[in-house]
């Protein structure tokens, strides 16, 4: 564990850090303007130019919000709920690996915070925390629409991750290791989504549950419940339950691409330094493809979300299970 | 320095523990159990065990307990009809909590001596910490006690099911109701 290790790891988590927050910030204002076009409408493009300056903007607004605490709620739940939101959605980033390696200044650099033998159950893991974070904040509202919210959103939640494990099991069946470079290193010769295409739709289809998503954002619903279990939270903490959304969102396109698109893996051969471009260009391509769908789709009530998710999408994840398996067993 | 890291883990992890009992209200002794197996995850990373220290929050922290939580927040049981503000508990509830404490005691002293047979020793097929070895081992050679344990969760769902449906026919039998 020399020096050069620490401040490796130092400047890797912090570049990270800040990346993926300013990411998710302009996040917000990708998702704006393209709604607002499937919409025929512009979207913000006041602040700035085109609106590049509208996450700034909402920034200070929310920083200067007051928070207003609920007379009867449970003060200590209602203050740390945003957190188990926020902390896992970022957390998941110190295992994604963004490229293979560069050279810079003499240093080989690995460009991934950490290369864990578990990588893909310490996502999983961290997804399973985030669940807290809904309904710890719907019942510490002390308000009815929040908490039924909140526990319509975990039930939800916690269905559609049994998907996203049963479809993970299958694409580790094929890889033979859970850290997440051997995964990308196993897709060299064909991209996971080309051998196991349903997989592929299972995994995007349960991560839109999972994140709460249009279709499947039933709990937040602005015309059901007023809010959901974030209706009583204004300023800073209602910010962070928003980032920590968006944040899921690039959490899962990343795990998606990795899993199944072929992480950085390039179609035609180019310099190394290109490879987290690639990487980022197909999480982008996944994450416009969820922003269409919202603009698209009409929301899953909920009774029918919870059979879509346990009558039709746990039984063809077990299905695809079954496929590989057999698949895998006979080539061996 | 690894046995500072253990010292620590392992006081917070007995701190969240007395928290679970000593606490008033459940839902705090809840999220304080939660904190002890996110602990316990840790040490069981410490110890190299990195697959048992991610199923351990998987399972326990990340589903176990949100169907606990579920059920102290659907209940909300009032603090005075819970019985808990008379303060320390008198009588028949005190004696048997003393009576099973101490047979606990009595136990773990005895194991802890060594002068009681605990059993065979761990598995010597060599390093079980790889996932690799683990599955190899679960699946062969203690095939038979996974099979009866995903029986037993079988037997556990169905009978769950079974208690709590009302006596209509069908679906409407069984189904959740509209308004939960």
């Amino acid at each position: 564990m020399t020096l050069d290790f620490w401040i490796e790891a130092v400047v890797k988590v912090i570049l990270v850090f800040i990346v993926v927050l300013t990411a998710v910030a302009y996040m917000v204002l990708l998702e704006r303007r393209v709604l607002a076009h499937i919409q025929s409408r512009i979207g913000p493009n006041r602040v700035g130019p085109q609106g590049l300056l509208q996450p700034a903007a909402d920034a200070v607004k929310l920083m200067t919000k007051e928070t207003v605490i609920p007379e009867a709620a449970s003060r200590r739940i209602f203050l740390m709920a945003p957190v188990f939101t926020m902390v896992p959605a970022l957390a998941a980033f110190a295992v994604i690996p963004f490229g293979d390696s560069i050279t810079l200044f003499g240093r080989v650099i690995q460009l991934h915070i950490a290369d864990v033998n578990i990588a893909v159950l310490y996502i999983l893991a961290w997804s399973s925390i985030g669940v807290y974070g809904i309904f710890l904040g719907g019942w510490a509202s002390n308000n009815k629409y929040a908490l039924m919210g909140g526990l319509r959103s975990s039930a939800q939640m916690i269905s559609y991750e049994l998907t996203i494990g049963l479809v993970v099991v299958a694409v580790v069946l094929q890889s033979g290791s859970f850290s997440l470079v051997d995964t990308v290193t196993a897709q060299k010769p064909l991209w996971f989504v080309v051998t196991q295409p349903l997989g592929f739709v299972l995994f995007v289809i349960a991560s839109m549950a999972e994140i709460n998503r249009t279709p499947f954002d039933l709990p937040e619903a602005e015309t059901e419940l007023v809010a959901g279990y974030h209706t009583e939270y204004s300023g800073m903490r209602f910010a962070m339950y928003f980032l920590g959304e968006y944040a899921n969102l690039m959490t899962v396109t990343a795990l998606a691409t990795l899993l199944f698109l072929g992480g950085w893996h390039m179609p035609f051969p180019s310099p190394a330094w290109m490879a987290p471009l690639w990487f980022v260009g197909k999480m982008m391509a996944l994450i416009l493809f969820m922003m269409w769908t919202r603009g698209t789709l009409p929301r899953f009530r909920f009774d029918q979300l919870m059979v879509f998710g346990w009558k039709v999408l746990l039984p063809l994840s077990l299905v695809n299970i079954l496929v590989t398996a057999s698949i895998v067993v006979v080539r061996s | 320095m690894a046995l500072a890291g253990f010292l620590l883990l392992a006081v917070l992890a007995v701190a969240g523990a007395l928290g679970v009992v000593l606490q008033r209200n459940a839902l705090y002794g809840a999220l304080t159990l939660v904190g002890v197996f996110a602990t316990t995850a840790i040490l069981y990373l410490m110890l190299s065990a990195p697959f048992l220290a991610a199923v351990q929050v998987m399972v326990y922290a990340g589903a176990i307990m949100v169907l606990f939580i579920f059920v102290i927040m659907l209940l909300s049981l009032r603090y005075e009809e819970s019985g808990e503000s008379e303060g320390v508990p008198r009588g028949a509830k005190r004696n048997l909590a003393v009576a099973l404490s101490s047979i606990l005691v009595a136990l773990l002293v005895l194991l802890g001596t060594g002068l009681v047979l605990t059993g065979r020793p761990g598995p010597s097929e060599g390093n079980m910490a790889s996932i690799r070895d683990l599955g190899l081992t679960l699946y062969q050679k203690y095939a038979f006690p996974f099979e009866l344990a995903s029986v037993l969760l079988l037997v556990a769902i169905v009978g769950a099911v079974a208690l709590t449906r009302r006596h209509g026919r069908g679906f409407e039998g069984s189904v959740a109701r509209e308004d939960t």
